[in-house]
């Protein structure tokens, strides 16, 4: 073990212990607001931070993870700014809950309108049928021939495939597993 | 059933392009080059676009955070919750560690665009050859055993653990580490002021990149790094002051 990977696991360790509270070493329970570790976050955040509060911060291993977390956020978000997402994404969701049987069939327009999941029970045996996705007419030309994966709330993949006359659809098995509380369309 | 969506809650480019960028480095991270991922990034993708839906759900403007800034990490929490839950392998908590020290390794190459063979990560490492290829064995989907489960359920989700060992820390390792960290607490409040404990800590624990830490210090990547180097050198030559040596902390990795 080299000298950098000792001192590594000595504050893993001591981040480990002190990220539980303990009565026996004095230390009370009032830490920084989410609010105040957003402000020490931003450019400058520490220098500008009211000295006590950088101290907590110095020594408080929840909120410097908590912290750690805002200054990654704001990274992420300043990274996205230049990172350009080619796919397009509908998504749509379930009111009732998931778990109720299918019984008839359902047709679910996504928040933008222009993708309608239907899911069609087979008479008689409703756990097994059809699921199905459709383009609003006017989207046919845009998105035609292109790949759609359509996914439920768990990200298991319901339909894979390339759009084709606006339409995609397979046969599905247990109709009841999808979790469509929220289902999104990804077109490459 | 029925079906409805709130057609005033859309999706944003910047939300879009949000997404799109925690996914990437989510996947370079965990699913690297060379390594047989089983996660696929358009599966991270489709989690984070959950993630951001439900953020949007719950945000509260009254909590004095950014939506962007609070959806992030809603975002990326989504992501690692997946991966979390993916099929997995229980194993101690040490065993857990090493794994996490090894991809850190092998993640710190990457980023410097540096092939790193076997030598070169058990050289960087201080582990045999031996030892690095076992644990390379059970560097996917691991996470620490609290307890023997065989099949657990989490959410709506059911996977299968195997229990390769239960290496519960026993009480005298619990003295030693507890005592290791009543010391590096002490070497912290010695350094010289809160920036020192601020860029180590960030560095080292939190793993923040340098312009992250001198943006909110308001200096150089090279201050940043000055201080890191200070502070490490500092708390190392604390430790052995105290007695923790290098053959001491091995007794904690056993």
């Amino acid at each position: 073990m080299n000298e950098d990977t000792a001192l590594e696991i000595c504050l893993q360790t001591w981040q480990s212990v002190y990220l539980k509270p303990n009565r026996e070493r004095g230390e009370d329970k009032v830490h920084l607001s989410e609010k105040v570790l957003y402000q020490m976050a931003i450019s400058g955040g520490i220098n500008d931070a009211d000295p006590k509060d950088s101290a907590h911060l110095s020594l408080c291993p929840l909120c410097l993870n908590q912290w750690a977390k805002f200054r990654k956020s704001i990274s992420d978000i300043e990274e996205a700014a230049g990172y350009k997402e080619q796919r397009f994404v509908a998504w749509g969701m379930l009111e009732a809950a998931a778990t109720d049987k299918p019984v008839e069939a359902v047709r679910l327009k996504s928040a933008c309108g222009r993708f309608s999941l239907g899911l069609l029970p087979q008479m008689g045996n409703p756990e097994n049928g059809m699921i199905t996705l459709e383009l609003e007419s006017k989207t046919v030309s845009e998105l035609d021939g292109h790949k759609a994966t359509v996914r439920d709330h768990l990200g298991r993949i319901l339909l894979e495939g390339a759009l084709c006359q606006g339409r995609l659809a397979r046969r599905i098995e247990k109709l009841s597993n999808i979790n469509l509380k929220h289902w999104t369309v990804i077109v490459d | 059933m029925k079906g409805s969506s709130d057609v005033s809650v859309m999706i944003t480019p910047r939300e879009k392009a949000l997404v799109g960028k925690i996914a990437s480095n989510v996947y370079r991270r965990y699913c690297p080059a060379g390594q047989a991922g089983q996660i696929e990034f358009d599966e991270l993708f489709n989690l984070g676009i959950i993630g951001l839906l439900e953020a949007k759900n719950r945000f509260d403007p009254d909590r004095g955070i950014p939506f962007l800034v609070f959806a992030s990490s809603r975002i990326r929490g989504a992501m690692l919750d997946h991966i979390r839950y993916q099929p997995i392998i229980r194993t101690s908590q040490e065993l857990a560690q090493k794994i996490k020290l090894l991809k850190k390794a092998r993640e710190s190459f990457f980023r410097r665009g540096q092939q790193a063979n076997d030598k070169i990560l058990a050289d960087k490492l201080g582990w045999t050859a031996e030892e690095l290829s076992n644990i390379t064995k059970h560097a996917f989907h691991v996470v620490p055993a609290m307890e023997n489960v065989e099949k657990e359920t989490v959410g709506n989700r059911e996977y299968w653990g195997e229990v390769i060992a239960d290496n519960s820390p026993s009480p005298e390792k619990m003295v030693l580490v507890n005592e290791l960290a009543a010391i590096v607490q002490e070497c912290l409040k010695n350094l010289p002021s809160d920036e020192y404990r601020i860029v180590l800590l960030g560095r080292v624990v939190e793993e923040l990149n340098l312009r992250e830490l001198a943006d909110v210090l308001n200096c150089s990547n090279q201050t940043v790094a000055n201080r890191q180097e200070k502070a490490q050198e500092l708390m190392k030559v604390c430790l052995e002051q105290k007695g923790w040596t290098l053959e001491t902390l091995g007794e904690i990795q056993k």
